[in-house]
C-alpha cells in the first residue's frame, strides 16, 4: 500500500506525523519504508534521529538524484540500525522492517521531465512488492512532486495497488480553509488528479485528513487552562468544526487527531513508548499515533457514506 | 429552572438504547409489548431530540457533538449512529404496513373491559393516537433523512434513503387521511343531556338557558359559519343552523363511523420526481391503499382531540416549512387539517373561558364531559387546548397566568406537588390512570361482549409540557418565575417515577416509587417516556433563548453605567494612567467591562450591573486611595 502524505502549509506537522505514524506500523510489526519526497528541505533523517542523514543525505544517491537518474540505486537506510538515538535502537522485538530512503542535501525541485514519471513507477512497483506500507512524504503545497505520484499512480501498472492519501493540517481556521482548498480547490489534488487520469470520487473516497497539535477542549485534559481560555477553546472548537464541515474538512473524512505535545513542539522526533514511560511525552500523543497506524490499514475506517 | 434538560436528555437516550439496543439489533415493545403507536414512542425517544434540539442534531455527521456521540456509543460512530437510526426507521415503517396500506392499529394498548377478551379485529382498529404519532415521527424521519443525504455519496445508502423517505411520507399522507376522517363534531340541541351539561359548565354567571345559548351561538358564529368548508373526511355537518342547536368538536378515538373516503388528487409533483419517475405518470405516486371503514362514535374525545391538536401542530411548524417536508398533495391535507385544528382550538378556548364573569369555567374543575363524567384529568386536557389557543393568539399575561395557576391547582389535586394519602384518588390518575371506553368498538366484537378501553396514565408528563408552554409564552419575569417553579417541582416528581432496574434504568414509568400500593413494573412505558422526552426538549427549546429582561433593572442598569464611566474619564482626565503600567492595565480592564456593560445592559442588565458594580469598586479603590490620612503631605 502507499500512503501520501501532503499538506497546503508548511509547519503542520506532517513529516513528525507521518514518521511517527510509521515506527508504529512498523513496532505493530509491518515491513514499512518512508520516501522522503520534501526535496526542498528533506528533514525526515532528522526525525528517526539519523545524524549522517539529517538534511539528506550526503551519500548523492538520494531520492532526488535517484529520480533524475543520476544514480541506479537510491539508497536506503535501515532506521533501526542507523538511528542514533538509542531508544529506537534498543529493545526492538518482533518489529518489521523500518527504511529510509532520504532525499539529498540540497535537493531544489525537479524540472518537468516526462521520464522521471517512469522512473518514480519503476521504484514505486519494486518496493510495493517489498513493504506493506511505503510511506511518501510530499512537500508542502501544490508542486511538481505532487503533480508527478498523480500521474504515476493513475497508471494501469498502479491500479492494483492501495493508494491512499493523508492531508495533514492543524486545528486552526487558516489551517482548515487552506487544506479544503488544497483537496477541493480549483487547481486542488481532486482536480489534478482527475486529470492525471484518476477517478475523481474514488479518488476522494481515499483520502482522508488527520489534525495535528490538537489541542482537546475537554476539561480534562485542559489542565493548567484557566476556565476563560477553556470557555473560549471551546468555542473555537465549535466554530471550527463548522467550519470544517462547510469546507469539506469535517469528522466523516477525519482518519484522526494528534494531540499538541509539548515534546514535539521542542523537537521534531519520534515519541518511544520510552519517552511516555519516562514522562517526556504524553502518552496520549502516541496512542494518537498508534491509532492513526492501525486505522491507516483498516479498510473499516476508510468506509465512506 | 433546574431541570437541565441537557444532561436529562443524554440520560434518557443512553437508557433507551441500553434497554433497546441488544447485540447490535433494535429490540422493540416495552411494558405494554409492541404495537404502532409503542414502537413509534420508542424510536422518537432518540429521534425527537435529534430533529428538534440543536446541539442534539445527529443528521450532519461533520457536526454532532462528542457528548451526544458518548450517549449513544453502542450504535457506532458519527457516521454508523445516523445510519442505524435509519435502518431502524426503515424497519418500523415496513413493520406497520398490510398490502401496502399503512396500519396504525393500537394493538396491545387497546384494553378489554373487565377482563374480558378482544379480539382481533378490535386490536387492528386504527386509532387516532397512531395516527396523532405517525405525523410526529414521519415528518421526524423525512427531515432527517433530508439533511443526512447531504453527507452521503454512497448509491447504496443512498437508495436506502430514498426508500425511507418514500415509506415515511407515504405513512404521513395516510395518517393525514386518518385523521381527517376521525374529526368529529357532535350536535346537540340544547335541552338534550349533552346540551344541559354543555350549559351548565359554561353558565357561570347563573343566566337563563336561552340567553346563554344565544351567547354561545353568538361568540362562536364565526366558527359556526366555517363548518361549511368542512367538506372532505369526517365531521360534515348541516345540522348547526338550528337557532337551538350546540355542538362540541374535536376528534374520536379513531376512524368515525360511516365517515367517508378522502379522495387523493395525488400527481407525481416535484420533489418525487426522481423517484417515480418509473411509474406511470398519472398513478398517484403514494399508495395508501384502501381507506377502512370506522366504527368509532361520531363523538370528540378530549384525550385523542389534544393528541392529534399535537400532532397536528407538526405539519406547520417553522422546521416542516422550512425544509419543505410536505409534498403537494400533503399540503392540502395539511390546510384541511388546520381547519379542523383552528375550529377545535377555538371552540375549546371559548367553552373554557365563557363569559364576562370571574370565574371561567375552567377554573371551577373538575371539568364535566357532555357525557357527564368528571375528571380533573378533563380539566388538564383542556387547558391543553387553551393553551395551545393562548400561543396561537399570543395571549395576555393576565390570561396566561389564570391558566397557570389551574394548572398549579392540578398539580395539587394529582398529588404531584403535594403527599399524598393512603386511598387518594388523585393517585388514580397516575395508576390506572383514566379510563376512556372507545364507544362503537363492542361493533368488532362477537355478541358485543367485550368492550375495548384505553387507559390516559401520562398526567405528570402533560403537566410538564403544558408548563413549560406557559412560562415560554410569559413575558412577565415573576409570572415565567413561578411557573418554571411548578416546572420543576413537576420534574422532580418525575425523575423519582424513573426505572431503577439494571436493564432499563433511567426510563419511565414506575409510580410505585411515588406513591404506595401500586403495582410494580419491570419494562419501560414508552408511551410515557416519549412524552416526558418531549418536555424536556420543549425545555431545552426554551433555554435556547435568552432570559427575560426586567426593565426596572434595565433603568438601574445605565444609572450605575452613567456615573461609572464619568468616574472613569474623571480618572483619565487626571493623567492616572502615567502612573504606572499596573495602572494601565487597571484602566484598561475597565474600559473593556464598561464597553461590554453598555452593550448587554439592555438584554442583560444584572450581568451589565454587577459588571459595573467591580468597576466602581475599583475605581472607587483608586481615589480613596488619595484621600486617605497617610497620603497627606
Amino acid at each position: 500500500m502507499f500512503v501520501f502524505a501532503a499538506s497546503d502549509k508548511g509547519g503542520t506537522g506532517r513529516s513528525v506525523t507521518s514518521s511517527n505514524l510509521l515506527y508504529r506500523s512498523a513496532l505493530q510489526g509491518n515491513d514499512v519504508c518512508y520516501l522522503d519526497f520534501d526535496f526542498g528541505s528533506p528533514t525526515a533523517g532528522a526525525i528517526f534521529g539519523i545524524e549522517r542523514a539529517e538534511n539528506g543525505t550526503t551519500s548523492g544517491s538520494g531520492m532526488h538524484r535517484f529520480l533524475l537518474q543520476e544514480v541506479y540505486q537510491p539508497e536506503r537506510i535501515d532506521v533501526w540500525t542507523a538511528t542514533d538515538r538509542r531508544g529506537i535502537r534498543d529493545g526492538q522485538a518482533n518489529t518489521g522492517r523500518l527504511v529510509l530512503l532520504p532525499g539529498d542535501v540540497g535537493g531544489g525541485d525537479f524540472p518537468d521531465r516526462a521520464d522521471l514519471v517512469g522512473r518514480c513507477l519503476e521504484l514505486f512497483l519494486r518496493l510495493n512488492e517489498e513493504f506493506s506500507l511505503c510511506m511518501v512524504d510530499l512537500s508542502a503545497g501544490r508542486n511538481l512532486a505532487v503533480e508527478m505520484v498523480l500521474k504515476v499512480t493513475a497508471m494501469p501498472e498502479m491500479q492494483k495497488i492501495t493508494s491512499r492519501w493523508l492531508v495533514f493540517h492543524r486545528w486552526t481556521r487558516q489551517h482548515v480553509v487552506a487544506a479544503g482548498g488544497l483537496v477541493n480547490g480549483p487547481r486542488g489534488l481532486l482536480t489534478i488528479a482527475e486529470k492525471s487520469g484518476h477517478d475523481r470520487q474514488q479518488f476522494a473516497n481515499n483520502l482522508r485528513y488527520v489534525r495535528t497539535a490538537v489541542i482537546d477542549p475537554a476539561p480534562s485534559t485542559q489542565s493548567g487552562l484557566t476556565a476563560k481560555q477553556g470557555i473560549w477553546l471551546d468555542e473555537c472548537n465549535r466554530r471550527l468544526t463548522r467550519l470544517a464541515g462547510e469546507h469539506q474538512v469535517g469528522k466523516n473524512l477525519l482518519l484522526g487527531s494528534v494531540p499538541l505535545d509539548p515534546m514535539l513542539q521542542w523537537q521534531e522526533q519520534l515519541i518511544t513508548d520510552k519517552d511516555v514511560v519516562s514522562g517526556v511525552a504524553n502518552q496520549e500523543t502516541r496512542n494518537a499515533f498508534d491509532l492513526l497506524a492501525r486505522r491507516l490499514v483498516d479498510d473499516s475506517s476508510w468506509e465512506t457514506l | 429552572m433546574r431541570i437541565e434538560p441537557r444532561q436529562h436528555l443524554l440520560e434518557t437516550w443512553k437508557a433507551t438504547i441500553q434497554s433497546s439496543w441488544r447485540d447490535g439489533a433494535w429490540r422493540w415493545g416495552g411494558r405494554d409489548g409492541s404495537n404502532s403507536i409503542s414502537d413509534a414512542e420508542q424510536l422518537l425517544c432518540i429521534l425527537l431530540p435529534a430533529t428538534q434540539v440543536g446541539p442534539f442534531g445527529l443528521d450532519r455527521p461533520n457536526a454532532t457533538a462528542d457528548a451526544m456521540l458518548e450517549a449513544l456509543r453502542p450504535l457506532g460512530d458519527e457516521k454508523t449512529i445516523p445510519l442505524n437510526l435509519v435502518r431502524i426507521a426503515t424497519e418500523y415503517f415496513t413493520r406497520y404496513v398490510d398490502n401496502d396500506r399503512p396500519i396504525f392499529s393500537g394493538g396491545s394498548y387497546y384494553k378489554p373491559d373487565d377482563g374480558a377478551k378482544l379480539t382481533e379485529v378490535q386490536q387492528a382498529r386504527d386509532i387516532v393516537d397512531s395516527f396523532a404519532i405517525s405525523v410526529t415521527l414521519s415528518l421526524a424521519t423525512i427531515g432527517f433523512v433530508r439533511i443526512f443525504r447531504q453527507s452521503v455519496t454512497r448509491m447504496g445508502l443512498r437508495r436506502e434513503l430514498r426508500q425511507l423517505e418514500r415509506l415515511a411520507s407515504t405513512r404521513l399522507t395516510a395518517a393525514m387521511v386518518g385523521l381527517l376522517r376521525s374529526f368529529s363534531t357532535h350536535v346537540f340541541e340544547a335541552d338534550d343531556d349533552p346540551g344541559q351539561i354543555l350549559l351548565q359548565t359554561v353558565n357561570k354567571a347563573g343566566l337563563p338557558s336561552k340567553t346563554v345559548v344565544n351567547q354561545f351561538r353568538s361568540v362562536l358564529q364565526e366558527t359556526i359559519a366555517s363548518f361549511n368548508e368542512v367538506l372532505i373526511g369526517s365531521g360534515q355537518t348541516e345540522d348547526l343552523e338550528s337557532a337551538n342547536a350546540l355542538f362540541e368538536c374535536g376528534w374520536s378515538w379513531g376512524i368515525v363511523k360511516d365517515a367517508p373516503a378522502v379522495p387523493l388528487e395525488y400527481k407525481s409533483s416535484g420533489r418525487e420526481k426522481e423517484s417515480t419517475a418509473a411509474g406511470a405518470p398519472d398513478e398517484p405516486a403514494e399508495e395508501i391503499g384502501p381507506q377502512p371503514d370506522g366504527v368509532a362514535e361520531n363523538k370528540p374525545y378530549l384525550y385523542f382531540t389534544v393528541v392529534a391538536v399535537d400532532a397536528i401542530e407538526d405539519l406547520f411548524s417553522e422546521r416542516t416549512r422550512v425544509l419543505g417536508l410536505l409534498n403537494e398533495e400533503q399540503q392540502r391535507l395539511s390546510r384541511a387539517l388546520q381547519l379542523r385544528w383552528d375550529l377545535t382550538l377555538t371552540y375549546w378556548a371559548t367553552v373554557a373561558t365563557f363569559g364576562g364573569g370571574p370565574v371561567w369555567p375552567l377554573e371551577d374543575p373538575p371539568w364535566q364531559t357532555t357525557d357527564g363524567l368528571r375528571s380533573e384529568y378533563y380539566t388538564l386536557l383542556v387547558t391543553s387546548i387553551v393553551v395551545k389557543d393562548l400561543v396561537r393568539k399570543r395571549g395576555s399575561d393576565a390570561r396566561l397566568a389564570r391558566i397557570g395557576s389551574v394548572l398549579s391547582d392540578l398539580a395539587n389535586e394529582a398529588r404531584v406537588t403535594r403527599k399524598h394519602r393512603p386511598g387518594d384518588s388523585g393517585v388514580k390518575l397516575h395508576s390506572p390512570g383514566l379510563r376512556v371506553s372507545l364507544e362503537g368498538s363492542l361493533e368488532d366484537s362477537p355478541d358485543e361482549k367485550a368492550n375495548a378501553v384505553w387507559f390516559v396514565g401520562e398526567f405528570a408528563s402533560l403537566l410538564l409540557q403544558r408548563c413549560i408552554a406557559i412560562a415560554g409564552l410569559l413575558s412577565d419575569v415573576e409570572e415565567r418565575a413561578v411557573l418554571l417553579r411548578l416546572a420543576d417541582r413537576v420534574w422532580d416528581h418525575l425523575a423519582r417515577r424513573r426505572l431503577t432496574e439494571t436493564a432499563h434504568r433511567k426510563l419511565w414509568d414506575q409510580p410505585a416509587l411515588v406513591f404506595d400500593d401500586l403495582p410494580e413494573y419491570e419494562s419501560p412505558s414508552w408511551y410515557y417516556t416519549e412524552r416526558v422526552v418531549a418536555g424536556l426538549v420543549s425545555a431545552a427549546n426554551l433555554l435556547s433563548e435568552e432570559p427575560l429582561v426586567n426593565d426596572r433593572l434595565v433603568v438601574r442598569a445605565f444609572d450605575l453605567l452613567y456615573e461609572a464611566e464619568h468616574l472613569y474619564d474623571m480618572e483619565l482626565m487626571r493623567g492616572s494612567a502615567d502612573a504606572s503600567l499596573e495602572v494601565m492595565d487597571v484602566l484598561t480592564e475597565i474600559r473593556a467591562k464598561l464597553e461590554r456593560a453598555r452593550a448587554i445592559a439592555r438584554t442583560r442588565p444584572g450581568a451589565a450591573s454587577a459588571l459595573v458594580n467591580w468597576v466602581l469598586m475599583e475605581l472607587d479603590g483608586l481615589e480613596a486611595v488619595r484621600h486617605s490620612e497617610s497620603t497627606a503631605i
